[in-house]
Parts: structure tokens; C-alpha cells; sequence
């Protein structure tokens, strides 16, 4: 009797896993490369350039800090001002966050608080890669 | 996912099931070739148990962690396991002669290649969406590629920095044959150690259960929601799973009459368990 209904639910089960595993395969499949790359991230970073940006201005071997701040920011979730960081930390790597590192991703920071900075990349949204001197 | 990171896959599958074969071989579980193939999903985590171990013992020490150490690590487990072979020991368990119908056993394994080959194709080009994968399993993955070490103070940057180092130490591995930090194809990896499990599963307990009872019952677990929806997931919780599965049916091969040096391959998985996850 129980081997029976083992094996009734085995087919149930598998049926099911099957379908959903195919429905799993085509939405990973149809993703486009920056977002399969980023995934979580696209939850948490409104706009993947700014990720894309800093990883192409910061050195390998450079430390730098993700800074937050009350300006708005274009698309933000819930999700962005409290895990920017934690996102930049993964995605960022080699590069190791550190405070008071002179390379910034601001995500609705002040920047005039930051003291002399360059804004390397900006998309006026919000979002930006700065560098202090 | 590119064919440099598929062949990084394929290389460290074949340097766990290299390294547990020996280790089954010396042990006397597996004392032919014919059994090491029908013991190779086994094989492969024992390799996975037994490097990640050794690795995380090292991720202790000055010694960086390479190209180089992985190998000779390899090396090293390999030969051992060929001079413990040299003493023969012939562990009592049973010589595989699957019981039940022919009919059934084929079935079952045509359902879960069947599976199998779903999760491949959902893994192969799956995003990191997993959030403790992405928030502190791979940074120090990551960090053990690119550094060599865990940095103390790039850990406690982290979440769950306490946890053992393991899973990173073996995605580091991957990342190492791979020759990028590719969390995408890593997830086949994972994939790598699911197959693993069911055959090890099954070659285990075949001789033993009747196959109208064994796949059935596997085939649900292999069927069940958290392995369809995190099977191929790159986190540290199936892969517990799957050493602490093993443990005990090899604890009870062992109570069953079988020989001590079964035992000795279930506490392996048990100190890799417990070097897996807090």
C-alpha cells in the first residue's frame, strides 16, 4: 500500500518538478547577460550602470565605500539604500569596501558632504562613482 | 557560461570522484573498477567531503590557497588512498546485485535522468538570485580566489562570518578550475553534487532495498519542492543534506555487518557537516 502510493506521488511529483524546472530553464534562459550577471541586484540597484560604471573606474586592487544619503534616487526599492552595500560587495570584487576610501558609489548621497570630490560618472539620477582627493 | 567555465566544471568533477574513487578504493568499499563506476556518485562526495576539509584546515594556516594547493591536495588524497588499496581491505558490503524487477530499477533511472537533465538545463544559465548565496557564500568564495585566504577584516564585513569555510573553500576550487569567478556556471557545480547524491543514493542502498521501494521513495525525494526550487541553488543547505544521508545509511551498512572502514567514511561526512553550515 505505501509503495503504491509512493509510487503514484513519484509520478505526480516528478510531473510536476519537470514543468517547473522547464519554466525555470526558459525564464533563465531568456534573460539578457547583464541581468542573469546581476540578478539580486536588480532588486536592489535601480540601475545596473552605476555597477557597471564602478567596476570600470575602480582599480582591481583599490578599496572603496558605498555611501548612502536622503536625495533621491530614480527606481529605488526598499531594498536599495540598506543593501547597496551589501550588493557592491559582492559584485565588486576583487575591490574590498573600506571606510573612508577615497572611491565612492554614491547611491542619494550628498555629495558636498563628502568634501573635495570628482564626480567620475553620474546618471543624474541619483547614482554616481566619485572619487575623493 | 562559456566553454572555458564548463570545462572548470568538468575538471573539478573529475578531480572530487578522482579523489573519493581512490579514497573508496583504499577503504575496500570499492575494490573495482566496476564498483568505483557504480559508486562514482558517492565518490564524488566523499572527494567533495574530504578536500573540503582538508581545504579548510588549511584556510587556517600561512599556506596560500592556489592552483598549486588544490592539486597537490588532490595529489596527496589520491596517493593515500592508493597505498591504503595496497592493504585490500574488503569491506563486508554486499556485492551489487540490484534486488526487485529489472523493470522497475531501468524505470527509475530513466525518471531520474529525466530529472536530472531538468535541473541541468534550469542551472546552466541561472542568475545568482539566491540571497545568502549572493550576501556572504560567494564574497568569500570570492575571497578565497582572489586573496589566497579569508582577510579577518574582509569577513567581518560580511554576514554569517562565523559560518565554516567549506562551501567557499570548494566554490573557491571550482572558481580556480573555471579561471573566473563565475557564479552562473557554478551553478553546475551544485547540479554536479545533486546527480551525486542520487547515485550514491541508490548504489548504496540497491543491493539492500527492493527497487518497488527505493525509487519510488528517491524519486519523491529528488522530486520534492526544495530540491526543485534550490537544487542547484550555490548555498551550503542540500549539500549538509547529502553528507548527513550518506552518514547515516553508511552507519547503518556498518551496524548491518559491513566493515569498520565504512565508519570511518561516515564520520568523514559527518566532520564535513559539520565543517558545512553553523
Amino acid at each position: 500500500m505505501c509503495v503504491a502510493v509512493a509510487a503514484v506521488s513519484a509520478v505526480f511529483e516528478t510531473a510536476r518538478a519537470v514543468q517547473k524546472l522547464n519554466t525555470t530553464s526558459e525564464r533563465n534562459a531568456s534573460l539578457h547577460f547583464d541581468d542573469r550577471e546581476v540578478a539580486t541586484g536588480n532588486s536592489i540597484i535601480p540601475d545596473q550602470t552605476v555597477l557597471y560604471e564602478a567596476r570600470a573606474w575602480i582599480p582591481r586592487n583599490a578599496h572603496y565605500r558605498v555611501v548612502t544619503g536622503a536625495q533621491p534616487v530614480a527606481d529605488e526599492t526598499n531594498l536599495t539604500r540598506p543593501y547597496a552595500s551589501t550588493f557592491a560587495t559582492y559584485f565588486l570584487m576583487p575591490r574590498t569596501p573600506l571606510a573612508n576610501a577615497p572611491w565612492i558609489v554614491c547611491i542619494g548621497c550628498d555629495a558636498k558632504s563628502l568634501g573635495k570630490s570628482t564626480v567620475v560618472w553620474t546618471d543624474n539620477q541619483g547614482s554616481s562613482v566619485l572619487k575623493v582627493s | 557560461m562559456t566553454l572555458h567555465s564548463l570545462a572548470g566544471v568538468f575538471l573539478t568533477d573529475l578531480t572530487l570522484i578522482a579523489i573519493g574513487a581512490a579514497i573508496l578504493w583504499g577503504s575496500g568499499i570499492a575494490p573495482t573498477g566496476r564498483r568505483v563506476l557504480r559508486l562514482a556518485g558517492l565518490a564524488w562526495l566523499v572527494g567533495a567531503a574530504t578536500l573540503g576539509t582538508l581545504l579548510t584546515l588549511e584556510l587556517m594556516t600561512p599556506l596560500p590557497f592556489s592552483l598549486a594547493t588544490v592539486l597537490v591536495d588532490a595529489a596527496v588524497l589520491i596517493a593515500a588512498g592508493c597505498v591504503l588499496a595496497v592493504r585490500r581491505r574488503t569491506a563486508s558490503i554486499a556485492t551489487f546485485v540490484a534486488r526487485g524487477p529489472v523493470v522497475i530499477s531501468g524505470t527509475g533511472v530513466a525518471i531520474a535522468v529525466l530529472l536530472l537533465e531538468s535541473q541541468f538545463r534550469a542551472g546552466r544559465l541561472a542568475g545568482l538570485f539566491e540571497w545568502d548565496a549572493m550576501s556572504f557564500w560567494i564574497p568569500k568564495a570570492k575571497a578565497i580566489y582572489y586573496f589566497g585566504h579569508l582577510d579577518p577584516a574582509f569577513m567581518s564585513t560580511l554576514a554569517n562570518a562565523w559560518y565554516p569555510p567549506l562551501v567557499p573553500a570548494l566554490d573557491a576550487t571550482a572558481f580556480t578550475f573555471m579561471g573566473s569567478t563565475d557564479a552562473v556556471t557554478l551553478h553546475l557545480v551544485y547540479w554536479s553534487a545533486l546527480a551525486a547524491f542520487v547515485a550514491a543514493v541508490a548504489g548504496l542502498l540497491a543491493p539492500y532495498v527492493n527497487a518497488a521501494i527505493l525509487w519510488p521513495v528517491l524519486l519523491m525525494l529528488a522530486a520534492t519542492p526544495i530540491i526543485t526550487d534550490h537544487g542547484v541553488s550555490p548555498l551550503a543547505d542540500l549539500l549538509l543534506d547529502y553528507f548527513l544521508a550518506l552518514a547515516a545509511i553508511l552507519v547503518i551498512q556498518w551496524i548491518r555487518g559491513a566493515d569498520v572502514w565504512i565508519l570511518a567514511i561516515a564520520g568523514g561526512f559527518l566532520g564535513a557537516a559539520s565543517d558545512d553550515e553553523a
